[in-house]
């Protein structure tokens, strides 16, 4: 008796999920069903839930749900090439930042089956400003300030979040400029280890997403030295950016944007370049975002477009000093 | 810390609202805890947006409880079947499946569930009076310090065999070879990977336990099924024994101290605690040759541990706003949601939220035994039901598992290939547990020596030079020319007595 009702679930569950996935046969207005968004990042970290609240607004604008799938590993390539396979009908898109776009500039570390061309972006929606920061006990009083340490008073530790990794590049770029040469990298896996090692005194100064940065900074316990991008964080004026301090890397912004593959029909990409640029003006999608520390930075398809072409030339520009 | 403000933060969690979320976050816990694979990394993440409606303090009350209950849970499968449900239920499995073999399941169950009670308020206890202090001890953890604890652990990894000590050596090596695979974190180069992407990411931990246990566990009872006492001999007791309990006091006890101080460590606590409380255990251990058999023992002390090991985690991130783990990182971005902002000037800012997150442990721990002990009776009768049923149950709840992870076919894949291995390193009397916590272990060790290299330019110095590194060498090394000696004159005693 009871196996015989488990299978007859079974079966009814299994005809309800078929159903779900019998694709429209008419040409109706776009989205006319559910929409899958890629997230290439596993479920928890800032840009994951970033990307749950924008779902949840979107699907408010373009009347269909939008779901997340998390398609996490390979530093974000494994969920783009996925992105970069699927079929360009404006059913699948995704949440890609610059690792995940501009992969073939990192061949030495990833290998992927896809580059930048086989995206067209949508749109930017968000970014992710780095900053550098040190234990608030510490002597330095700005960024400067720690080039001239590491080149008068010997080595300094830098808290890296690895090799090649653009907040590294844009250091060297600095040290470059500087004629600096004794600071080390010490590479750390992710914001919270980076966190410990320089509030417990093991790294004299490192690199954080700036959203984690405000309540450490409230609380006295580190202080910002310098945007790494040319980001500005209107919260806090105080605080330069890298350009503001001369040192043009090349790298204007981490961005956070929808791609969708190659071949989606323009129609479908302007309406949601447009629904983004509605969600971004959203008050509960800024009030969320803001609550995060998470900027909402709206920029349409083309210009987008232009900050992923600037940071793929300075990229192959590094990777030719032998920096990555 | 204020007392004053610690009594209407307790009375946060009196709320019939955040009862009821609270008895929510428990019994979700406990279901992902036992189903193999999901866990509450997950869960939590699709439960988010429910959340956004909520006040921040039920948000969070819910979510906590998701996570301690998942620790409950995880014990379930390893005692039954033989699977971890969470890689912190590992050694579990060792003992908590021979007591089921043996008849025992019910006291083995009720062993952890109050095991888990205990410790999860110890630590609850410990967090309320001491996470400003611990937080900054914490701090003093560098690279140096932890490949120091890590070196400490690594030596006592050998204690877990309960057959060949050389048959350990070498799953350990593998277990470390293994680890090696994918992205090295340092010079950012791809290892082990043979230009696959999925292999650049390293070999997931799940795929390997649940290859390794539980698939292979069904392949071995493919050849014909194990004898189970249970079918045979009438259940004697579902709840520990008062012998039992006698037995288990001084495992809790020191399982409730251990979990917790290593909980508070990112990256790995709770599994590490397991392990060692595991093999403190079998070491002083007057019936050192039970452990491995179904030794009560070895259930209560690393089911402890883990619990207050998920409390020890809990320290840095409402003390500093850092989260040690994914699951707290996962906390933190919904308390930001809500524009609440973990960190020092939590508990002035928003006292009700600190105390009411800490006050709802309390209620969800007692939530969670009294859930879980009527289960027990259930979970026995899991037992009962036929492999021809089991098995393939078991199967489907393995790929489901590895599949929702990554929504990645070839962690599937990964996984049926260990599970052959596994299959194999059995017949040929290899133990799994070594090489599973082993390759947890190898990236810390690597990673922080590596890292401690760096940061003194080469010299090896700095592991001696700071003293909780010092310390814990100097223990590592104690503890290695022991075992050493005992095995040697074991093998001695066994070449004189011929």
């Amino acid at each position: 008796m009871k196996k015989k009702s488990l299978v007859l679930m079974t079966i009814g569950v299994l005809m309800l999920v078929g159903s779900l996935e019998i694709p429209t046969m008419a040409q109706e207005a776009y989205p006319s069903r559910a929409v899958t968004t890629i997230i290439p990042w596993p479920p928890g970290g800032g840009t994951d839930s970033a990307g749950r609240i924008f779902a949840e607004v979107m699907t408010k604008y373009l009347k269909q749900p939008f779901v997340v799938l998390n398609k996490p590993g390979a530093s974000s390539t494994l969920g783009a090439s996925a992105l970069a396979k699927s079929k360009p009908d404006g059913y699948t898109l995704g949440h890609l930042g610059s690792t995940a776009t501009l992969a073939e500039c990192f061949t030495k570390y990833f290998t992927t089956d896809y580059t930048s061309e086989e995206f067209v972006p949508v749109a930017q929606w968000s970014g992710y400003p780095p900053v550098y920061f040190c234990e608030a006990g510490k002597p330095y009083k700005s960024f400067k300030e720690v080039l001239q340490s590491a080149k008068t008073k010997g080595e300094v530790l830098f808290a890296s979040r690895g090799r090649g990794e653009a907040t590294s590049l844009i250091l060297h770029v600095a040290m470059e400029k500087e004629g600096v040469k004794n600071i080390r990298f010490v590479p750390f896996k992710g914001d919270s280890e980076i966190l410990s090692a320089v509030l417990g005194g093991h790294a004299d100064f490192g690199v954080i997403t700036f959203s984690l940065a405000p309540p450490l900074m409230a609380a006295g316990k580190i202080k910002s030295l310098a945007i790494a991008t040319q980001d500005k964080i209107p919260a806090y004026p105080d605080i330069p950016n890298m350009y503001e301090l001369g040192y043009q890397s090349g790298i204007r912004q981490f961005y956070l944007g929808m791609f969708a593959p190659k071949g989606t029909p323009e129609g479908i990409v302007k309406i949601l370049e447009k629904a983004t640029e509605q969600v971004t003006m959203d008050p509960t999608f800024q009030s969320r975002m803001n609550n995060m520390n998470q900027p909402v930075i709206f920029k349409n398809s083309e210009q987008l477009n232009g900050i992923v072409q600037e940071m793929k030339k300075t990229y192959f520009e590094m990777a030719q000093k032998g920096l990555m | 810390m204020n007392f004053m403000e610690l009594l209407p933060g307790l009375l946060v969690i009196f709320e019939p609202l955040n009862l009821l979320y609270c008895f929510a976050g428990v019994f979700i816990g406990t279901l992902i805890g036992v189903l193999p694979g999901i866990g509450p990394v997950g869960t939590m993440s699709i439960l988010l947006p429910t959340t956004f409606g909520l006040s921040p303090v039920t948000a969070i009350i819910m979510l906590a409880g998701i996570y301690y209950g998942s620790m409950y849970g995880g014990s379930t499968t390893s005692i039954l079947v033989n699977i971890p449900g969470e890689a912190a239920s590992v050694v579990t499995c060792l003992d908590g499946y021979q007591m089921a073999l043996k008849g025992q399941a019910g006291p083995a169950l009720g062993i952890a569930a109050f095991g888990s009670f205990i410790g999860g308020t110890f630590s609850i206890l410990a967090l309320m009076f001491l996470v400003f202090p611990l937080a900054s001890a914490a701090l003093k953890f560098g690279p140096p310090e932890y490949f120091s604890l890590v070196c400490m652990s690594m030596t006592i990894l050998i204690y877990l065999a309960k057959g060949s000590v050389s048959h350990a050596v070498i799953m350990i090596l593998v277990g470390l070879l293994l680890s090696t695979v994918g992205i090295d974190m340092i010079s950012g180069i791809a290892r082990f990977a043979f230009g696959s992407a999925t292999l650049t990411d390293g070999i997931g931990l799940v795929p390997l336990a649940m290859g390794l246990f539980g698939i292979s566990e069904v392949l071995t009872n493919l050849e014909g099924p194990l004898e189970r006492n249970l079918l045979k001999t009438k259940i004697t007791g579902l709840l520990p024994s008062l012998q039992d309990w006698r037995r288990s006091i001084g495992p809790i006890t020191r399982g409730s101290i251990l979990g917790f101080l290593l909980g508070i460590l990112p990256g790995g606590g709770a599994v590490i605690s397991s392990f060692i409380s595991y093999t403190i255990e079998k070491k002083i251990s007057k019936h050192p040759e039970e452990f491995g058999r179904g030794a009560i023992e070895g259930v209560a002390g690393p089911e402890t541990a883990n619990n207050a090991g998920a409390g020890g985690a809990f320290v840095p991130l409402l003390a500093l706003g850092i989260p040690p783990n994914i699951v707290m990182a996962l906390l933190l971005g919904a308390l930001m949601i809500h524009g609440v902002v973990p960190g020092p000037l939590m508990i002035v800012q928003r006292p009700e939220i600190f105390w009411g997150t800490i006050s709802s442990m309390y209620i969800g721990n007692i939530m969670l035994l009294l859930l879980n002990l009527p289960l027990i009776g259930l979970w026995v009768k899991v037992l009962k039901v036929p492999y021809r049923i089991l098995m393939p149950l078991i199967l489907l709840f393995c790929l489901i598992g590895a599949y929702s992870l990554g929504n990645n076919i070839w962690d599937l894949v990964l996984m049926i290939i260990f599970g052959v291995v596994g299959y194999l390193l059995r017949k040929l009397e290899y133990e799994e547990a070594p090489l599973l916590l082993a390759f947890i272990l190898g990236p810390l060790i690597e990673t922080n020596f590596r890292q401690s290299l760096i940061m003194s330019g080469g010299s090896f110095m700095i592991f001696v030079n700071r003293p909780i590194s010092a310390v814990a060498l100097v223990i590592s090394a104690i503890l290695f020319i022991s075992t050493g000696w005992s095995y040697y004159r074991m093998a001695k005693g066994r070449i004189g007595g011929e």
